[in-house]
Parts: structure tokens; sequence; C-alpha cells
């Protein structure tokens, strides 16, 4: 297959204008959001000449801003190279080789879906994010995704051609058990976040936000306990729908196959979006399920590729399955047979637990709620400081007793998670570098932790013997020193 | 070719623990007490004007105590300095670099040549002045996975980039 779009710099298809006015207004809005909210709290329904302004000022802004940004972004593609041109005021060229291309991604929101155009991301090794982002007609998008696939495939002459296969697609049923099991505590830590920094933007628009925020709540405190119950309830049941619509707007159209080059994992309804990820790119795999799920064999499967560390949420190539054959798949795709139990294995010192438990459990709670139990007069509220250590304490133990490093010729095999489960697995050629770290305590009790560094993120064995430590990083050198096996 | 798949004795392992380990240059030390000086010189100047400024600083007892608190504070840095520096050492084996650091955290980092991506030779205005520089080793790791060998004289610091550079072709 090859590509003939011309030598000469072009600009994106003028479709492509609708999303770039939506990301201006996108950016304004992430920008100067509380801005907005005071003009229209404080409009009151009237206006004067200044708000008239703003009003003008605002689509002014947006529409200069889009044409500009559209205007300036030029871009060419050919069979060896991909370049960009962008930037007003400090010009940017970014080119980048296609062999070294290691992914492409086709996004596509509402708007790019309405006007028939399509996202088209590359990425190479070493970036942190997608390297260039071009917006083409979905024709165009779908011919340059093939074209790079096929790059790929002349890498590896000697392995025949085959239809897409699918491992795994989520149908709504599935969505709605992966939704309802969840972890709705996580989505009630980001409402609460969310809430304190919403209260913490808009204080500084009132006067007496303060004595507003103080009569709210001693207003709230002497209502009825069923008033404040049913609200707790509320709010539980508020961070359950969160989560349930949380997972359906992640993972709806969930979709993965598989061919010669990787997997394609494709999802989104209203945005569409379709990942291709070689095999080779795979630095290690992981897999979550809490008590719930693995009970009706859910878990959320993860490939931590190269630079995914620092990629955000939306490159991250996460998936649920619903299944352990499918799981099994996936992880065979990686590597083949991995073994239920490890002839070398190693847990931790039980001082990593007793030590987090103290110094995150009990030693803020102490320093907080000393000079506090000193000042308040009403001492029931100190009650709330033992909710901490009770947390803590479960969450390390549990940590602790369910950690389990093991390996053997071909892999590493951690498994780990607290309230939940998580496996891990890399294999030994995968590894970038490895060091052994004591901190005073760990050196008194010869204790240390080892940092295991992959192109696609960190792995932390922590407190074990430092004997093991030594002997683990020994033969992880070996293994990589000794490898002919590429590791991307 | 004939496909073999021997089990490898691990005890038998080179160790990377048992490797002599080369200390950095004393010259290094100079380099981090002039910065420790000139830091807390700007920190005793802030504490100065503060306490001049804030009537509750003009007595005996409160100056006195400051003072004591700073310099204790002043002395443990430079201690923990000097310690830290003490740790620093490096060792280039056949096939990969080790850096050992930290006196409170102690580190053995090890990173094997064929994960290296470049290399940089760098100097401060300090470290000019005395002769030295620091070799950065980037590999594709995740944060915190490169290593900065500082404390080396620039000739060694390019050797020691040209070699690493040349056995990273090899592998």
């Amino acid at each position: 297959m090859s590509l003939s779009k011309g030598t000469n710099f072009r600009r994106q298809p003028i479709k492509a204008f609708g999303q770039i006015v939506l990301n201006s207004i996108i950016q304004l809005l992430k920008n100067f959001w509380a801005l907005i909210l005071f003009i229209f709290i404080k409009s009151d329904g009237q206006r004067d000449s200044n708000d008239n302004l703003i009003y003008l000022i605002v689509p002014v802004f947006i529409a200069i801003k889009s044409i500009l940004d559209y205007l300036f972004f030029r871009f060419k593609i050919t069979e060896e190279e991909i370049q960009v041109k962008s930037g007003i005021f400090s010009r940017k060229q970014v080119t980048l080789a296609m062999h070294k291309v290691q992914s492409v991604h086709i996004n596509q929101s509402w708007i790019q879906k309405f006007l028939n155009i399509s996202e088209l991301s590359f990425d190479s090794p070493g970036s942190s994010e997608p390297e260039i982002t071009i917006q083409l007609s979905q024709k165009e998008a779908n011919e340059i995704m093939a074209f790079v696939l096929d790059n790929k495939q002349n890498e590896s002459k000697d392995e025949e051609l085959i239809e897409d296969e699918l491992i795994s697609e989520l149908s709504f049923k599935d969505l709605l058990k992966l939704g309802i099991t969840s972890n709705h505590l996580e989505t009630l830590f980001i409402l609460i976040a969310l809430g304190f920094s919403l209260i913490n933007n808009i204080k500084d628009f009132f006067d007496d936000f303060e004595s507003l925020m103080e009569e709210s709540t001693n207003k709230f405190l002497q209502s009825s306990f069923v008033l404040i119950a049913i609200s707790i309830l509320a709010i539980l049941a508020i961070a359950i729908l969160v989560s349930l619509v949380r997972t359906i707007v992640a993972y709806i159209n969930s979709k993965i196959t598989k061919n010669i080059q990787g997997f394609k994992v494709s999802k989104g309804f209203i945005n569409r979006s379709q990942k291709l990820l070689p095999f080779n790119k795979v630095q290690y795999i992981s897999w979550k399920t809490n008590w719930l799920q693995k009970k009706i064999s859910m878990y959320v499967f993860e490939f931590h590729t190269i630079g995914a560390v620092e990629i955000k949420d939306t490159f991250k190539i996460k998936t649920p399955i619903t299944s352990e054959k499918t799981l099994k798949k996936l992880a065979n795709s990686y590597l083949p047979n991995i073994p239920e139990q490890f002839e070398n294995s190693l847990r931790m010192h039980s001082s990593f637990w007793l030590r987090n438990f103290f110094f995150i459990g009990i030693l803020p709670v102490l320093i907080f709620g000393i000079p506090l139990f000193l000042m308040l007069t009403d001492k029931s509220m100190l009650l709330l400081f033992s909710l901490p250590p009770v947390y803590f304490g479960l969450y390390y133990f549990s940590y602790y007793k369910k950690f389990l490093f093991s390996w053997n010729k071909d892999m590493l095999n951690i498994k780990t998670g607290a309230f939940g489960k998580e496996i891990i697995v890399l294999k030994w050629e995968k590894i970038q570098s490895v060091k052994i770290s004591q901190n005073l305590f760990q050196q008194r009790k010869s204790l240390a932790n080892l940092t295991i560094h992959t192109a696609g993120g960190t792995i932390i064995v922590p407190f074990i013997p430092l004997n093991a430590a030594q002997s683990l990083q020994n033969i992880a050198l070996f293994k990589v020193e000794t490898s002919l096996m590429k590791w991307h | 070719m004939v496909f073999s798949n021997t089990e490898i004795n691990i005890t038998s392992l080179p160790k990377a623990e048992e490797t002599n380990l080369v200390p950095i240059d004393q010259r290094y030390y100079t380099v981090i007490t002039y910065y420790k000086v000139f830091y807390w010189f700007i920190l005793f100047l802030i504490t100065l004007i503060v306490a001049i400024l804030n009537s509750k600083f003009h007595s005996w007892v409160m100056a006195g105590t400051t003072m004591t608190v700073f310099a204790l504070l002043c002395f443990l840095n430079f201690r923990l300095s000097y310690l830290n520096f003490k740790n620093k050492a490096y060792a280039i084996r056949e096939h990969d670099i080790l850096f050992q650091t930290g006196w409170i955290n102690k580190s053995l980092h090890v990173c094997p040549f064929n994960r290296i991506q470049h290399c940089t030779v760098n100097a401060g205005v300090f470290e000019r002045d005395l002769g030295i520089s620091k070799l950065k080793i980037y590999s594709a790791g995740s944060n915190g996975s490169d290593i900065e060998i500082p404390g080396l004289t620039q000739e060694q610091a390019n050797s020691m980039r040209d070699l690493i550079m040349l056995k990273n072709q090899q592998e």
C-alpha cells in the first residue's frame, strides 16, 4: 500500500474548524470558569455596558484564536515521515519518521462524527504524549492508519496475514455489572475533592462567605438525625450513580480485536476512539479485580506501554473483560503459559504494614488530634479521628498479607492489592534498570526496597530481605544483559 | 542452530554488591559547600530581617533560641550533605554501570549498557571553575530511572560517556 498525499504542506480540512472552535471554548472554560460563573451570578438579570462588552469580547476572542490555530497549523504526510508546523508567535515544527511510529489512534468526538472527520494521533517511543495529532477526513484517516499497519506488517515478513480476531466485546449488561461493582469509594473521594475545589473557587466572589458557610453547617448539624442520615445516603447514592455513568461513558462499545500487528482497542459512543497497540510496545501487563468483581469473573486489564506513565488516562490501554478465558487469551499474547504457582516467591516483612500504619494512620492523627483535643469544647467531633487509623491499619495489613512476589526463568509475577487484587506480569528482558534502596530502619534490619524500572512504569517490591533483593538484582541484570530479545 | 535452555546457577552470577566502587572526586564536596554556604547565607539574611522587623524577637532569649536552632539546622544540613557525599561512588563493569548514593536513604542503581538511550556531560558554574563535570545517563525507564554521576573530571566524564555509547552500540 502507498501514500500519495503530495509533498507540500497543507492545512486540515475546513470541517476541522468546528472541532478547533470547540477546543478553544473548552480551553477558555477550563481557564476562566470561575470568572464566567461569577459574571452570571452577579448579573442578576441586569446587564450593564461592561457585561455587554464581555459578551462581545469572548466570542471574538474564540473566533480569532480558532482562525489563527487553523491557519497556522500545517502538515505533510509522506511515506517516509509526518511533519507538522504550528504556533503563531513561537513556531514549532515536529517531524516523526514513519518507521518510528509505534502506534496510531483514531478518535472521533461527537462534533467530528457529525462532520465526518477523525482525529489521527501518532505515538513514538520516548514521548510522553501522542507526538502528532491531525484532523482528517474519516476516509483519509483510515487510509493512513492502514498504511502504518501495512508498514508494521512488512517489518514482520515471516508472519502470515490473518483476519482480525475478536478477543472481547462488552454488552450493556456487562457494563452495568462493571459499573455497579466498581470502586465507589474512589468516586466518593473524587466528588468530595470536587466539592472542596468548587467551594474554594467561588468563595472569593462572596463577601460574607465564611459566615454563610458556618450558618449553613450549623443549620445542618442542628437538623434531625433522619435528615442527616438521608443526606449521607443521598451522597452515597450519587457516588454509585456517578461510578455507573463514568463506567458506561468510559467503556461503552468496548471491543478488542487482535491481528498480526497487535491489538485494536475501540470504545466510546459519543466520542469514538480506536487504538492500535503493537505487541512489542507492551512492557508489562496487569489485571485488577475486587471481591465482588471476582465473583462474577470481571477484571480490568491494562497494557503498560512505552511512556504510559506520563500519558494521560485517555491514552492508556485499559479495558474491562468479563471472563477468565479472555483474560488468559490477553495474558498469553504477552507471555504464553503464565503459571498459577511459581517455584520462587517472596513476601514482604511485617514491619512494612506496622510502619505505614504508624506513620500514615496514627502519627498525623496525633499531630492534629492533640491540639484539637485541647482547643475544642465539643469533644464528640474527635471521634472522626479514629477513622484514619482503622482504615489505614486495615489497608496496610491487607496489602501486606496479599503481597506475593514470585519469579521463574521467564517472568516476574506480583500479586498485590489491599481491598482488591492486582496481578502484574513482567518479562525479564523488559527491565530497563534495577535499584536497591534502604532507609535507616531498613539498613538496621537488613531489609531493602527493590525498584524495577521499565519503559511502561516502575514496579516497587518493598521491605524484602536485603540478600534476596541483591540476588534478584543480579538475576535481573544477567537476564537483561544476556537477552537477545528486543525490548520494544 | 541448536537451542539450549540450561539452568543458571544463581550463586555463580556476578554480584553487583561486591563490586569495588570508585568514590567521586573530593572537589565535588567543595561545590556542594559553595551552594550550601550561599543558601544558608540567604536564609540567615531573611531570618535577620524578620527578627529586626518583628518586635517579638527583640529579647536575648528569643534571639538566642533562634540563633541556636538556626546553627543546629545548619550543622545538620552540612553533616548530612557530607555523609551523602561520602556514600556517592560508581563502577563500570563489562555490561553495566553502577551508582551508589545516599546515607539516610542508601541506594545502589544498576543500568545495563544495552538499555541506555543517551548520555550527557555537563557542568555548573562552580563545577567548571573546579574542573569537574556530571555524567547523566538516560534510559527509557520511567521517572527516577536515569543515573547522574557528579564529581568526575572533564576527561573522566567524556571518556566514560564515549565508552558507554560504544558499549551500547556493541550490545
